[in-house]
């Protein structure tokens, strides 16, 4: 049964294209840099980083309560690569939801160096991958 | 978007209720040719679950956790392998029953088919299989 279902599914092909996106269904952000199978750490209520199952590097990560961190920390995050009109924020930088992030738990030292890991990820460091939180307001699953 | 029959989790006797995966997130997992091979594990784990999990975040209520441990496990691209011993996969669904996850989950030492961490992260254990 199983078959048939990525049958059904497989008439538009899969093909590796590495972007952030906001899943709205789980209310988070989600970043993976490569294509293949990796496990989860979880680092605190927030953070969940990927990593890879062949060589344990990072290779990607998950934020949580990715619209309640883009309330609260809105002001610190709007002069930072982001996209949007007067009222609205509606793209946000991947980096600023990971300070952000941090913010919001106590400052230990393995968290700290969790999250300087990712920041300093090579896809990561010195760039501004944005992502798309206009499907914020559509958001009932987990209110 | 595509539905599986799965256990209720709100009333585990009843008649079996549907995992819902919308479309959003089978265009996402198109991104990762990997993870969209591995959804059919993902379906297996949601019909063949060896635990269920309630409440899945700590500041929003509510959610599910099925854990499992298919046969096998794609690894990269065009590459299955045995399902990876040391971990159990967790799919993971909203109130509404929307799938939006599933991840390797390192085994708890108390338990190998619960992930790791288990009695901190969710609100519960509703139901474990026999065998």
């Amino acid at each position: 049964m199983e078959k048939r279902l990525l049958k059904r599914l497989g008439t538009k092909k899969p093909r590796f294209n590495p972007r952030p996106w906001f899943n709205r269904f789980g209310d988070c952000i989600v970043y993976k840099l490569t294509n293949e199978a990796t496990f989860a750490e979880r680092v605190d209520d927030v953070l969940t980083i990927y990593r890879s199952l062949k060589t344990k590097r990072s290779v990607g990560f998950q934020i949580k309560d990715a619209t309640a961190l883009a309330a609260k920390h809105k002001a610190n995050m709007i002069h930072v690569d982001v996209e949007g009109t007067d009222n609205e924020v509606t793209r946000v930088s991947v980096v600023c939801f990971l300070l952000a992030a941090y913010e919001r738990g106590k400052h230990t030292p393995a968290r700290r160096q969790a999250y300087a890991e990712l920041l300093s990820a090579p896809d990561l460091e010195g760039q501004a991958p944005i992502v798309g939180i206009q499907e914020a307001g559509k958001i009932a699953a987990f209110a | 978007m595509f539905k599986v029959k799965i256990i209720n989790p709100n009333n585990i006797d009843g008649p079996k209720v549907n995992a819902v995966f919308h479309e959003d997130y089978i265009d996402h997992l198109r991104d990762y040719p990997v993870d969209f091979e591995n959804l059919e594990a993902v379906v297996y784990v949601l019909k063949h679950p060896e635990r269920i999990f309630r409440g899945i975040r700590q500041i929003r209520k509510g959610g599910w956790c099925y854990t499992g441990t298919p046969k096998k496990f794609c690894v990269a691209e065009k590459v299955t392998a045995p399902f990876p011993k040391g971990f159990v996969l967790g799919v993971y669904m909203n109130p509404n029953m929307n799938v939006f996850e599933f991840r390797l989950e390192t085994i708890a030492k108390d338990d190998p088919k619960c992930p790791k961490n288990w009695k901190q992260r969710y609100r519960g254990l509703i139901w474990k299989s026999d065998s």
